[in-house]
């Protein structure tokens, strides 16, 4: 019975002129399969690394007398974005890589675990290599509604309540220095001896600076710390600066 | 097909592996698959489809031509049985999908039915009486296909894990949970049926 199916079978294969599918055809199909996880994994390395350059270049890390909410302070420097496209990507590549050809015979722990370590160590290499952070530039220059560093940190950097200040100078001399905060307010910002000033500072009229403090009324502030906005001090020609002008010279 | 001229004095014993590059350098070597493969395929595809023998025929022919035309896919690391069980149990998907409908009434022999019922209930054969063969069979139209498809592989088939997961390629845990759930599934409406099973169980 089962030689007349057999025959039947082998008679359409000979009309019909079937004939196996190549090799070249079976093993680029099989290849294809394997080729949207690993880009989905590279995108996820990507925003990995973007997510990382964020965190780093995020001024969380500044205020030295402010370690009791440094916790707080560090979860701010983690974008949300970053973290988002990091869950979507690398759980599309986990489900890519259950869809290659072996893939259920794999342990779904394992996969998902070696993957994410694949993905954090391409994202560390990324990251050395500059590619995040030229990603999340350019995420900040092409993106309307994605929230930059620049913008992070202005936002970290103006609650007066919680001790942190920051604006461009407009007047300075030994006890104070008024600057005007990124929503156009003006402080008077109260210097004493103990104030601890980074050697790189500049009070000239223009800079702009960020303080550890603490407010006194509404519109004064007393520091305790005062650092240039950039971390590396103002670059040469970056901002249009003058010769400090005292208060009440203006 | 596989014969004495082709080197091979019984094909039932043959390695799979051997079979399949015999199939590859001469197409009449096939037929010694189709002999091997052809009863199992044939009651598993009446098993899940719940088919005539006219229709099983059908999906088996096209089950082979498909496997014959993707021979170069078959890696040794899998049983040939379980390569071709999942092209069978994909064919048989793929004809109900396409009429846009899958047959309700089921059509065992009483003794798979006896089978299936102890094997997924753990109860005594004995205690399995003819007259419940209707019930069983009301319950079983009852579990949703999936679970159904791999009580069929477990109980009727006999497979071991290994190749459920190779036929239906679903990793290990999701085969044991379906098997768990099917036969959850199944006991619940066995006991909508009757409700001394319960007690029997």
């Amino acid at each position: 019975m089962t030689e007349a199916h057999s025959k039947k079978i082998l008679d359409r294969i000979h009309e019909e002129h079937i004939v196996p599918d190549p090799l070249w055809k079976h093993l680029l199909s099989k290849y294809a399969r394997w080729l949207p996880p690993v880009l989905l994994a590279l995108l996820a390395a990507v925003a990995f690394s973007a997510g990382l350059a964020f965190f780093r270049d995020v001024d969380w890390q500044m205020p030295a007398q402010a370690k009791d909410r440094m916790f707080i302070d560090m979860i701010q420097g983690i974008s949300l974005f970053w973290v988002a496209l990091l869950g979507v990507f690398l759980g599309l590549a986990f489900y890519g890589f259950r869809k290659t050809e072996k893939g259920y015979r794999l342990n779904p722990r394992v996969v998902f675990l070696s993957g994410a370590l694949a993905v954090a160590l391409i994202g560390v290499l990324f990251l050395f290599l500059r590619i995040g952070e030229i990603v999340e530039r350019e995420a900040g220059a092409r993106l309307p509604s994605y929230e930059s560093r620049e913008e992070r940190n202005e936002l970290l950097w103006s609650r007066p309540d919680e001790g942190m200040l920051s604006g461009s100078v407009s007047a300075a001399n030994d006890t104070v220095v008024m600057i005007t905060d990124f929503s156009g307010t003006t402080w008077q910002v109260k210097l004493d001896p103990k104030t601890k000033l980074d050697p790189k500072t500049d009070f000239r009229k223009g800079e702009e600076i960020k303080i550890i403090g603490k407010r006194d009324h509404s519109s004064e502030f007393s520091a305790q710390e005062i650092a240039p906005w950039h971390r590396n001090g103002p670059k040469k020609g970056e901002t249009d600066t003058e010769e400090v002008i005292p208060p009440g010279d203006e | 097909m596989l014969t004495k001229a082709h080197g091979f004095s019984k094909h039932g014993d043959t390695p799979d592996a051997l079979l399949i590059e015999a199939a590859l350098a001469n197409p009449d070597a096939f037929g010694a698959i189709v002999e091997k493969y052809w009863d199992p395929l044939f009651r598993y595809v009446r098993r899940i489809g719940f088919v005539s023998a006219e229709e099983a025929e059908d999906i088996l022919q096209e089950t082979f031509l498909n496997a014959y035309r993707k021979l170069h896919e078959y890696e040794s690391d899998m049983k040939l049985g379980s390569w071709l069980y999942r092209i069978a149990h994909n064919q048989t998907i793929d004809t109900f999908r396409r009429a846009d409908a899958r047959p309700k009434s089921i059509s065992l022999d009483d003794d798979e039915w006896h089978r299936l019922f102890v094997s997924a209930t753990d109860m005594e054969r004995e205690l399995f009486a003819k007259d419940r063969l209707a019930m069983v069979k009301r319950a079983l139209s009852r579990v949703p296909d999936r679970y159904r498809e791999v009580l069929v592989l477990r109980f009727l088939e006999e497979k071991d894990y290994e190749e459920i997961m190779d036929i239906l390629e679903k990793p290990k845990g999701t085969v044991a949970t379906l098997i768990a759930r099917g036969r959850r599934i199944l006991l619940e409406e066995l006991v909508k049926e009757d409700g001394s099973i319960k007690t029997i169980v």
